[in-house]
């Protein structure tokens, strides 16, 4: 049995929010939240708290330290508070010598990192690429954390961002459970995949498609269509946001029962891409029979789209036709030759579907 | 849901081509639960081309088994023969307007075709190419065939076989195959085999649990007797190369040999317990190559920490074969070392930062261990 999930990570990080400033009392007060807004019962189980846990030098044997004036009793007590809530603890990494925020990089300490991590409770890191050695070999430095978070004893999520245009090749041979790939996505919007590899991405080694940032200039709709795209392309869903300034409308759209079902549809099968580059028609199969059609516009106007059936994989002789419910207005249509859907900038039209028998 | 491990089992092609019958499916079902192989896993008993006429039902418009193949064109009684002894059923058809040797194609009666064989108890169909109508997509033809078997009613694993055209790695999983066939037929013979492998190295970043790709049907322990022989078919050592490659790279595992007839040398290979686990790993995760000569070393990392290496030797005489573990991601100041054992032969072996093993002339080793704190 492998000691990993097989499914890609949902949960909130809050690693931008609060950078260095992170402490036991902020980390607790957002899990609490996590649990009263409904966010973990929903799905939402990790939280990624970043890289400033961390004392800023390494102690004499090289061992990271933890901040106690931050974390008094630690890495393992702040991550067993999470666990007996139903959470898991995420932290941020790098493959180079120096994090995000100056804290000390993981570059040539992999094995002794990862047994301070597994011992410390982690359940799930993300690796990116700050501060590599200019004569590193990547791949290399990313597979070895590979191997030396399997050889620490416990199961943690190894999620990464490495600056590798044919990361898709290899990431899943090296360890590695999600990778971002092209175009690479920055911290401010969720971009859609290159339509060549979007298709690799799959159990045990997920697309990511970066994190979706919520924030008071993002609306509900820009929310809609990065949360659409990363659940209909089995990417990771890590929200980073303030979950004290989480409007209703907002919370709601991250609750959505079916835009999570898809996400965590057992087939992990990603969606195709049948129409379109900034804004695309996704199908995605599901588990029993179920079908995931979205209309992501991540467009600054608003498009109208059409859907055939043809295009779906439907016949003129099959007898089928398709039921399609909108699963935020639950608009209904049935269709056996196309559907036209009018999607506003930067948003999203997604529908539960069902193929049923045409009556005469 | 389909189980999202690399199918295992037996194919009529390699061996009998377009003839076959009834009787001889029968001894086949037979001889795969009585010589061992469905308890090593092996469990589709998969009809290959010719099972079907030339034309359809005038009244029904469905498929028709052969009448002389099967008695009465009904071939519900070899479904539950199969079923009966605890395989699962699998039968083949074509995306385009005729099948590779002429007989009907599903070319747009997906729908129509899938509920049939969910009618038949048909468990895994392999979709072949041929003779599609040259202006339609093809990538359209298999997500229509995927959509017709998950409408049919019944589980059935969807094994496209377009021979790598049309970028098929990109789309195969999200258009719901469970294996896709990359390259074209395999024959009986080592430059066949080792051609197929190599061109996939670097093509396996796609192949993962729920569809991996496909790399032919095995010809292992055929000894050049069969539809798919073509010159010299090679030893015991190139037919476990061949073995170990398709457990390693988590290719399904479709038997082509004759399995009523096959040495016992050659079922006991197959039905390598080792070697199988190797390829049922459960996070299915592909080889990367190691910076050996002629690049046939492999590392693999499997579902519980283990590593398993798979070293092949092309050359005519024996060779030591070595490289760096610091290249592949260990170190020796991490204060591990790697503790492997030839799954084959037994040896053990104990590595701290330099692996060198010698393996026979035109052989291959294959060694699994962990990572272990050194002492």
């Amino acid at each position: 049995m492998t000691m990993l999930s097989s499914l890609a990570p949902v949960g909130i990080s809050i690693a931008r929010l609060y950078g260095a400033n992170i402490d036991k009392k902020t980390v607790l007060e957002t899990a609490d939240r996590m649990i009263s807004l409904g966010l973990r019962d929903a799905g939402y189980r990790y939280l990624v708290i970043g890289d400033g846990w961390a004392e800023k030098k390494r102690s004499a044997d090289g061992s990271l330290v933890c901040d106690k004036a931050k974390f008094p009793e630690g890495l393992l007590g702040i991550a067993d508070e999470l666990h007996s809530r139903g959470l898991y603890l995420g932290i941020v990494t790098s493959a180079g010598v120096r994090t995000v925020n100056s804290f000390p990089g993981s570059h040539d300490s992999e094995y002794l990192d990862a047994e301070f991590f597994a011992a410390s409770g982690v359940d799930y890191i993300m690796h990116d690429s700050c501060h590599i050695p200019g004569r590193a070999d990547v791949q290399t430095i990313f597979r070895r954390m590979g191997f030396a978070l399997r050889s620490a004893g416990r199961p943690i999520f190894y999620a990464t961002a490495c600056v590798d245009d044919k990361v898709h090749i290899w990431a899943r041979s090296a360890g590695i459970g999600s990778y971002r790939g092209l175009p690479y996505a920055d911290s401010a919007n969720v971009s859609l995949p290159d339509k060549s590899i979007a298709g690799y991405s799959a159990d045990y080694c997920w697309h990511d498609l970066g994190d979706i940032t919520v924030c008071p200039d993002k609306n509900a709709d820009s929310l809609k269509a990065e949360l659409t795209a990363a659940a209909m392309m089995c990417s990771p869903i890590i929200i980073d946001c303030d979950l004290e300034a989480l409007d209703t409308e907002k919370l709601a759209v991250m609750k959505n029962a079916d835009v999570l079902r898809f996400a965590f549809d057992p087939e992990g099968r990603p969606a195709r891409c049948l129409s379109g580059e900034n804004s695309r028609i996704l199908v995605k199969l599901l588990d029993e029979k179920e079908y995931a059609v979205a209309f992501v516009n991540m467009s600054e106007n608003d498009e109208t789209m059409t859907l055939y059936a043809f295009d779906f994989g439907l016949t003129g002789t099959c007898g089928l036709l398709c039921d399609a419910c909108e699963i935020y207005t639950a608009e209904a249509f049935r269709f056996d030759d196309c559907l036209e859907v009018t999607v506003g900038a930067r948003s999203a039209s997604v529908f539960k579907v069902k193929l049923i028998e045409k009556r005469d | 849901m389909i189980k999202k491990t690399p199918p295992m089992g037996f194919n009529t092609w390699n061996t009998f081509g377009e003839c076959y019958s009834d009787e001889v499916l029968r001894e086949i079902a037979d001889a795969m639960v009585d010589r061992g192989f469905l308890d090593a896993g092996y469990e589709y008993l998969v009809i290959d081309d010719a099972w079907s006429m030339e034309n359809r039902d005038p009244v029904t418009n469905k498929m028709i088994p052969r009448p002389k193949k099967f008695p009465d064109s009904d071939i519900i009684p070899l479904s539950k023969y199969i079923h009966d002894k605890g395989l699962k059923f699998g039968i083949y058809s074509c995306a385009g307007v005729r099948t590779c040797g002429q007989k009907m194609g599903s070319f747009d009666n997906e729908f129509l075709d899938a509920k049939t064989f969910a009618e038949w108890g048909v468990d895994y169909l392999k979709y072949d190419f041929c003779l599609k109508p040259e202006k339609f997509d093809g990538e359209t033809l298999y997500r229509r065939m995927a959509i017709a078997l998950r409408e049919s009613g019944r589980d059935i694993l969807f094994a496209a076989c377009n021979w790598g055209m049309d970028d098929v790695w990109s789309w195969a999983r999200a258009n719901g195959a469970h294996t896709y066939r990359s390259t074209a037929d395999i024959y009986d013979n080592f430059k066949s085999f080792t051609d197929i492998f190599s061109s996939q190295v670097m093509k396996l970043g796609s192949s993962a649990p729920g569809c991996q790709n496909d790399l032919d049907m095995l010809t292992v322990g055929m000894e050049g007797s069969g539809h798919a022989s073509l010159g010299e078919f090679g030893t015991e050592a190139t037919y476990r190369i061949q073995f170990a490659v398709w457990c390693m790279f988590g290719s399904p595992l479709i038997l082509g040999c004759d399995v009523r007839k096959v040495s016992d040398k050659y079922r006991d290979l197959l039905c390598n317990k080792d070697l199988i686990a190797i390829n049922q790993d459960l996070e299915g995760r592909p080889p990367f190559p190691i910076g050996c000569d002629d690049r046939l070393a492999f590392c693999k990392l499997l579902a519980d920490g283990d590593y398993a290496f798979l070293l092949i030797n092309v050359d005519e005489k024996p060779n030591t074969m070595s490289f760096i573990p610091h290249d592949i991601g260990m170190t020796e100041k991490s204060g591990y070392e790697l503790h492997m054992r030839d799954v084959l032969n037994g040896e053990e072996f104990c590595f701290d930062s330099f692996v060198q093993v010698p393996v026979p002339a035109q052989d291959c080793r294959v060694l699994r261990g962990k990572l272990v704190k050194k002492k």
